[in-house]
């Protein structure tokens, strides 16, 4: 059967690819040449229903329908992958905001703390001046 | 690295040798006794309070630590790298250790991983299992996924570990600052002890002592996450592979 030996790559590949697409306007334009080859071939497939059939007869699958139900379920795979990256990418950016934030408020606290220890009369002021 | 303070945070540093990193996460009710002992023994304690919900950030500003508190919740890597970044900009400190909030740690067991780290070594790493196996008491299933974890993060790297989630470690302010975490979850462990054990550095592990009280055992994560923390590992690998 040929299906097997494509469609286990197949999901290979999706897997591999999408985890590892990047953020990019080539990785972008990935998805979007994706999502549109898939409208096309699905508008293609309920013009020709004929076409889908001796498809999937050349390629050992019974029904055209079973072979377009594969073949989704490839690209939702790559898809899925995909996205999760693109949202991981997402996360690490809010991730070093929310950090120079903190940072930023914790470093304006510190400073506050210094100049009222220096206006203090209190050997506190000695101290942090001697430092 | 840039180790001058802007004039005004000088004092700030207390010129302590040594500033403790402490993530805390909705920890009041142990938080303030747990900085108390660290700042008593002479260091400076950065709580990075992870968003919590209770009066954490109160009882870390009682207790006389450095807090930087994250807006949201970042999960326990982030929170590490928010300390070790802040530890270098606000203290001075030559040698930067991660310690739980919860009270498992000894501030014993510190004392004496940097008496180690003076005889020349840049990274110490704590260790339950380093000890013939006898003074962490744990369930034999949470023992065995440690110690098949600490096998397979082995490999790879040239250091052999006993032990390879524990969130004591001691490392030097160098070190620190090529500390760079992408995971924000529990998988920072992993990816940490990656960059730690990586070659030209001088990495060995002392034996300490983890006290699983009630409270930490109520706090400390499900066995079931080491499922997301795999899988985290897994594509984040795969991702990264090769990529420069």
């Amino acid at each position: 059967m040929i299906i097997q030996f494509l469609l286990v790559p197949a999901v290979v590949l999706a897997v591999v690819l999408s985890l590892r697409s990047r953020n990019s306007v080539r990785g972008q334009a990935r998805r979007k040449l994706i999502a549109g080859l898939t409208v096309v071939a699905g508008v293609l497939s309920v013009l020709f229903p004929g076409v889908l059939q001796s498809l999937a007869d050349w390629s050992g699958v019974t029904r055209g329908t079973d072979l377009l139900l594969y073949v989704l379920a490839v690209v939702i795979i790559y898809l899925v992958g995909s996205v999760s990256v693109r949202f991981r990418e997402q996360e690490a950016r809010m991730t070093r905001l929310a950090r120079q934030v903190a940072l930023g408020e914790a470093e304006a606290r510190l400073r506050a703390d210094v100049v009222e220890a220096t206006v203090l009369p209190a050997d506190l002021s000695k101290d942090s001046r001697a430092s | 690295m840039n180790r001058t303070l802007p004039v005004a945070l000088a004092p700030l540093s207390r010129r302590a040798e040594t500033a403790v990193v402490m993530p805390v996460y909705n920890e009041a009710t142990v938080v303030a006794g747990v900085i108390r002992e660290l700042v008593d023994l002479g260091m400076v304690v950065i709580a990075v309070d992870d968003g919590s919900s209770d009066h954490s950030a109160e009882e870390i500003d009682k207790a006389g630590a450095v807090r930087v508190t994250h807006p949201i919740n970042l999960g326990q890597g982030g929170a590490l790298q928010t300390g070790f970044e802040a530890a270098q900009r606000f203290t001075d400190a030559k040698y930067i250790a991660t310690f739980d909030a919860d009270g498992q740690h000894q501030a014993q067991d510190l004392l004496g991983m940097i008496e180690k780290i003076k005889q020349g070594y840049d990274v110490v790493l704590g260790s339950r299992f380093l000890d013939g196996d006898a003074r962490t008491e744990m369930s034999w299933l949470r023992r065995t996924i440690l110690k098949v974890a600490t096998k397979v993060f082995n490999r790879g790297s040239e250091v052999r570990l006993t032990d390879a989630h524990n969130g004591l470690r001691l490392v030097t302010r160098e070190v620190a600052a090529k500390i760079d975490l992408a995971h924000i979850g529990m998988a920072h462990a992993s990816e940490l002890e990656q960059v730690l054990t990586s070659s030209p550095l001088r990495v060995t592990e002392y034996p300490v002592h983890v006290l699983y009280t009630e409270y930490s055992r109520s706090k400390g994560q499900p066995l079931l996450n080491s499922i997301n923390i795999l899988a985290d590992i897994v594509s984040h690998r795969i991702t990264t592979w090769s990529r420069k």
